[in-house]
């Protein structure tokens, strides 16, 4: 299989096949992440569109770290496209403190539960709750990045992001129940 | 079951999910990317030339100002000089009307005439360090009403007084020297304006590397987990960091480039303001474990310096000062760049700064100087979120070096 810097090299030789070769490698994952952050599919579909484009035309200035990070960097695109989209369509609520659940919920076990129907639950949260969740799990930025990008207070960040996942624990039981009955 | 590893298979669960992207989406990708085969989408593009070109026309502004403002004090100098020469006719014009009349006026004329004299080469001979004191158009309008009546008073006084005494004489040249000395003064304070264009920067780059700290969600669940033993108690006193995160950060010397004008009080004292662009690069490295993300932000400021300078010592051309002041910043632009990707940031809130330099300044003309300005400026947290270089050094020596005209010499 031709690793991602033989893609590269490829694309960067002016080979116009090389392009779509990387879209087909990354699109499904680029979906996947965009579901995450925008659950309808019309949307969401813009959105990919757009960073792809981006993607394409940007791909010069990628610097290649080793395997896997221009898969990362497609996905940070697709995330960084999304937020932009959500916060240009104003959908995220204006909050300032948000005060922080007294006890911490029990999370279940989620070996036995699909990606897809993970990418749908996450999909159903509040947008504050999912964007946060996202940046935080998926692409693993730090509180203080995501406060700077969201424009919101570190502390808020970590509530939203602690809220997000008690939603998400208390979704995913209420699913391994209904699987077990 | 551990919150951190459950945050972890959750992100390991979906990190090689794939939902199939629609059939047509290749097709319109492909479509965008014929009608924009070049560089990103025209729209990143055209915002980046708007920029260029906007940075353009305000170079241009900046140096056109600086030449219509430098072009019109000049274009005024012969006549500031003509204005002098006229007065000067004129004093000695009256002064000749006058002695005529009487014969005891002759030494009145005397007087007068030593005076024009004394004047004159005070325009044509100056030494360069006495420039400042000896240099300056004698008169500017106001002559024709200020030396004028005096002429007169002195015309009617020498008129009627035959019997002049030399303590008579005397109060007339001190009169005569109290005026030009006023006029010397206020013709001075008026036209050695100078106008500064600079660079400045930062004397160090700064660097730093932090851990990443557990998020508070986190560390209730690691309380929780490990209540009443040894990591518990250490809570008390000592964060927890996350093994294998760290957040590496590097501030590139901050570039300034202003234009200011110095509008002098006093021989010594003089009041600078203007306008300073200042540009911030840090460069932001995420460790996670063997994965790296390189980031770069850059700030974009416009600030107003107000200051007082202090002139110590002036020798053939040299000379030294002290000055002190306040910089407002605004953050006109900001942006993180993320392995290539360009994102808009929120701007930074209001930064102050104070400054203190000492400064030399060599006249390789009589009106254009050199000076270098070393100097420490102080930042105190804007209470913003944004990391900068203001943030990490608020302390830090800088160096300025720029030209400056001096109107008026």
């Amino acid at each position: 299989m031709e690793t991602e810097q033989q893609l590269l090299e490829a694309i960067r030789s002016g080979e116009r096949a090389a392009l779509h070769r990387l879209y087909d490698r990354y699109s499904g994952y680029a979906m996947a992440v965009g579901l995450r952050y925008i659950p309808e599919r019309d949307e969401v579909r813009d959105v990919i569109q757009d960073s792809f484009v981006r993607i394409l035309t940007s791909i010069g200035q990628f610097s290649y770290h080793g395997e896997g990070s221009l898969k990362s960097w497609v996905g940070r695109i697709v995330s960084n496209r999304a937020v932009d989209y959500l916060r240009e369509h104003q959908r995220f609520m204006t909050v300032s403190t948000i005060p922080d659940e007294p006890e911490p919920p029990d999370e279940p076990d989620i070996g036995g539960v699909p990606p897809d129907v993970l990418t749908e639950m996450i999909g159903r949260l509040p947008t504050n709750y999912r964007t946060v969740l996202n940046l935080y799990v998926c692409e693993q930025r730090p509180h203080r990045e995501i406060a700077q990008l969201l424009g919101i207070k570190e502390s808020t960040s970590s509530s939203l992001f602690f809220r997000a996942r008690k939603m998400l624990a208390k979704n995913i039981k209420a699913y391994i129940n209904r699987q077990e009955t | 079951m551990n919150r951190d590893k459950w945050i972890q298979q959750l992100h390991d669960k979906l990190a090689e999910h794939e939902v199939p992207a629609p059939e047509d989406l290749w097709a319109d990708i492909e479509a965008t990317l014929e009608q924009a085969p070049l560089s990103s989408p025209n729209r990143e593009t055209l915002r980046k030339s708007r920029r260029e070109a906007l940075r353009r026309w305000t170079a241009a502004a900046a140096v056109a100002a600086l030449m219509l403002g430098g072009g019109y004090l000049w274009w005024n100098q012969p006549k500031l000089e003509k204005h002098t020469e006229n007065a000067i006719e004129t004093v000695a014009k009256n002064a000749s009307e006058a002695i005529s009349e009487t014969v005891a006026e002759k030494k009145a004329e005397a007087v007068v005439r030593q005076q024009l004299a004394q004047l004159a080469p005070q325009r044509v001979e100056n030494k360069p360090e006495e420039q400042e004191q000896t240099t300056a158009p004698i008169v500017v309008p106001e002559v024709d009403e200020t030396v004028e009546p005096t002429t007169k008073t002195e015309r009617s006084t020498v008129a009627d007084d035959s019997y002049r005494t030399d303590a008579a004489e005397q109060t007339i040249v001190q009169e005569f020297d109290r005026q030009m000395v006023n006029q010397q003064l206020a013709t001075k304070h008026r036209h050695s304006l100078t106008l500064s264009l600079y660079a400045m920067n930062g004397f160090t780059n700064e660097n730093s590397s932090n851990g990443v700290l557990m998020a508070d969600a986190m560390v209730r669940q690691f309380e929780k987990t490990y209540e009443n033993s040894y990591e518990a108690s250490a809570r008390l006193t000592e964060p927890i960091y996350l093994s294998g995160y760290e957040e590496r950060q590097h501030h590139h010397r901050p570039i300034s480039y202003g234009l200011t004008v110095a509008y002098p009080f006093t021989k010594r004292l003089s009041l600078t303001t203007g306008i300073v662009y200042t540009k911030l690069v840090s460069d932001f490295t995420q460790v996670m474990h063997s994965q790296q993300i390189q980031q770069q932000q850059t700030l974009h400021y416009l600030g107003i310096p107000i200051s007082l300078s202090y002139r110590l010592w002036a020798l053939k051309g040299f000379r030294a000062y002290v000055s002190a002041g306040t910089l407002t910043y605004w953050n006109v632009a900001t942006h993180l760049v993320t392995e290539g990707v360009t994102q808009q940031l929120g701007k930074d809130r209001v930064q102050w700064a104070f400054n203190g330099s000492i400064g030399v300044q060599y006249d390789v003309l009589s009106q254009l100087g050199l000076y270098i300005e070393p100097g420490l400026s102080y930042y105190p947290d804007n209470g913003s979120r944004l990391q900068n270089f203001f943030k990490d050094k608020p302390l830090n020596p800088s160096l300025q070096v720029g030209l400056r005209v001096n109107f008026g010499q």
